[in-house]
């Protein structure tokens, strides 16, 4: 990674063990920035630290209001200020997925909190910061499900369709103080997620998680020059 | 915060023209306060008078600067036991640090002053708690998955500790635990519970206040636009709202104690070009002002004629009063202060006596309602 422009930022990116949240927060601490992953299982954030001593790593589960606070707290004494948030956690809900018919409420609930409410609490308290200094990133990772409606990924896809949406009202809303909102379709990538959802797919059929966070980061380097909140995992490549 | 000295009898003789028992005091959480009103004291009209808080706006001017504390409240009350016998610390102020330390993310926070209860619960008056006098340096108290050694005691004040946290827990930072085995210190006049959430501002940031700095806890951000619309520039700084009462009397009058405020670079360039361009300066809550005194005074001991706003992490227990009034501010929101408390004390510097007390009895007249989660003066 050549720019400049990351080093030193601070950047937390929210469940990053696995798949292109692992990804993300090793090629952004490559190029001198620093990065929070937020993660709920402890045994992977430790592998995650022990890897890459850089990455600074905290424990705890976005969904849960009580954690946000502390979450919030842990952040912001860590590195003062947030220059960009990556809200990457997401949850499937029961796999193998389930027609809505066949979907327990409970089940649809916690996906809700852990795509949309986890995500808008957790945004909400940094995002404060943010608007103060007129400055900040926040991407919010989306899908090709938030737009076409796939039978069985009901949970998931009305999660981030809402969460698209959230991104649109919420760029609206910071107009003119400087902060920037995105909601990226990553692609469909080879990761432990997909394989949840689609468990006969092929490696080589995917997007590598690597190549795509390195292509995100160049991305979020000339991103702000479009006026474009919701980027297809084919439109923000074309802008490379 | 208010000093909740009210309940604790203590009135001067200007305030008994007042009767206390009209005094309306908010016992709901700031969410159950929709039509918050603001008491407006305007000096230079001798004037006074109340609107809702969404007509602030028409009191600001174009140019006017209003300088807000981003810090988020702590969970500064935690539940443990000292030899077995149930207490509650509550957090006062984080220790002075190694001088080294220049930056707000590098503060230790390992290290506290508290104040030490044992026996009953946060439902009676902290005057009432049970209080230690037989601490030993160096014992234990333990809290979940926190432990804390008592490395100082007051020698006036036993109760009054520093002390030093350790996590049970190594893969866990004493701010996490600090969240993971605290609650927000609660409040004796309300009717329920408080959670971390209730305690938080609007623009709350750097976790840093043992108590909230309250005066922001009625705004909001549709409030701020509207405040920006005009003009108005926003500049934040960070201080650590204090303890607002020990629960002794004689211990109160050491408040404030030592507290950190940080004023970033880029609000020392704005604060400075906006005195340089004589805007008036406007503090949100009794903390700006005492972070913003203390630093503008830094300059004046440098006996240099550049006097102006210095960006870094300082420490002040600034009190500001007849003796030390304020230099640069120009006006302050804050909450309704009963006279003869130490926050009426200060916001009456930035008016007169006479017209400070009119206007008190007009809001008490008025129903205005006092104390943290209350409504608003703005006095200029």
């Amino acid at each position: 990674m050549k720019s400049q422009l990351w080093n030193s930022k601070k950047i937390v990116i929210t469940g990053g063990t696995s798949g292109l949240g692992k990804q993300l927060a090793i090629q952004f601490s490559k190029t001198g920035a620093k990065v929070v992953v937020i993660a709920r299982r402890i045994e992977l954030l430790q592998k995650l630290k022990r890897e890459y001593p850089k990455i600074d790593v905290i424990q705890g589960d976005i969904s849960s209001k009580q954690e946000t606070y502390r979450l919030a707290a842990e952040i912001i004494s860590k590195l003062n200020k947030v220059d960009l948030l990556i809200n990457n956690a997401s949850y499937l809900g029961y796999t193998p997925l389930r027609l809505l018919l066949d979907t327990e409420c409970e089940d649809f609930e916690i996906v809700l909190q852990t795509n949309l409410i986890g995500p808008f609490r957790l945004t909400k308290v940094i995002l404060a910061n943010m608007v103060l200094n007129n400055e900040g990133v926040v991407v919010n990772i989306s899908s090709d499900a938030a737009i076409s409606s796939y039978p069985t990924w009901g949970s998931y896809s009305v999660s981030k369709s809402a969460f698209d949406h959230l991104t649109k009202i919420w760029q609206k809303e910071v107009e003119g103080t400087g902060v920037k909102f995105y909601a990226l379709d990553p692609g469909d990538m080879f990761t432990p997620m997909h394989l949840d959802a689609d468990p006969s797919a092929k490696e080589e059929n995917l997007l590598d998680p690597k190549n795509v966070a390195v292509d995100m980061i160049k991305f979020l380097e000339v991103g702000h020059k479009y006026n474009v909140v919701r980027w297809s995992a084919e439109e923000w490549r074309k802008v490379l | 915060m208010v000093s909740r000295r009210m309940e604790e009898g203590v009135m001067s003789e200007v305030f008994q023209e007042i009767n206390e028992s009209t005094i309306q005091i908010a016992h709901e959480v700031r969410l159950k306060n929709p039509n918050t009103q603001v008491l407006v004291v305007d000096k230079s009209k001798d004037q006074y008078t109340k609107i809702p808080l969404i007509e602030i706006v028409n009191f600001l001017n174009k140019n006017d600067v209003l300088v807000i504390n981003d810090s988020s409240t702590i969970p500064s009350s935690l539940s443990g036991y000292y030899y077995g016998i149930p207490i509650e610390l509550r957090l006062t102020n984080l220790i002075s640090q190694n001088e080294e330390v220049k930056l707000i993310e590098e503060l230790d926070f390992s290290q506290w002053q508290a104040i030490i209860y044992g026996f009953g619960t946060w439902r009676e008056k902290t005057e009432d708690r049970f209080k230690f006098t037989n601490l030993s340096v160096g014992d234990i108290i333990y809290i979940g998955t926190l432990s804390a050694e008592i490395t100082e005691i007051d020698p006036e004040f036993q109760f009054f500790i520093r002390l030093k946290f350790h996590s049970l827990d190594p893969t866990k930072s004493i701010i996490n635990q600090l969240y993971s085995n605290g609650k927000p210190i609660q409040y004796s006049y309300l009717q329920e519970d408080l959670e971390i959430w209730d305690q938080q501002t609007i623009f709350a940031g750097f976790p840093l206040s043992v108590e909230p700095p309250s005066s922001a806890f009625q705004f909001s951000w549709s409030i701020v636009k509207k405040i920006q619309q005009k003009g108005v520039q926003i500049i934040p700084i960070t201080h650590a709202a204090g303890i607002s009462s020990t629960g002794d009397l004689e211990l109160d009058k050491k408040l404030p104690l030592p507290e950190y405020y940080k004023i970033s670079d880029s609000s020392a360039k704005h604060l400075n070009n906006a005195i340089e361009s004589n805007k008036r300066i406007i503090a949100l809550g009794t903390t700006v002002v005492r972070a913003l005194e203390s630093n503008w005074r830094l300059s004046e001991k440098k006996e240099t004629n550049d006097k102006k706003i210095i960006p870094g992490l300082f420490s002040t227990n600034l009190k500001i009063n007849e003796q030390n009034k304020p230099l640069l501010i120009k006006g302050i929101v804050s909450g309704l202060h009963i006279p003869c408390t130490s926050h009426y004390t200060l916001v009456q510097q930035f008016s007169t006596e006479e017209l400070l007390l009119k206007s008190s009895n007009y809001a008490i007249n008025e129903k205005l309602r006092f104390h943290e989660y209350g409504d608003l003066s703005f006095i200029f």
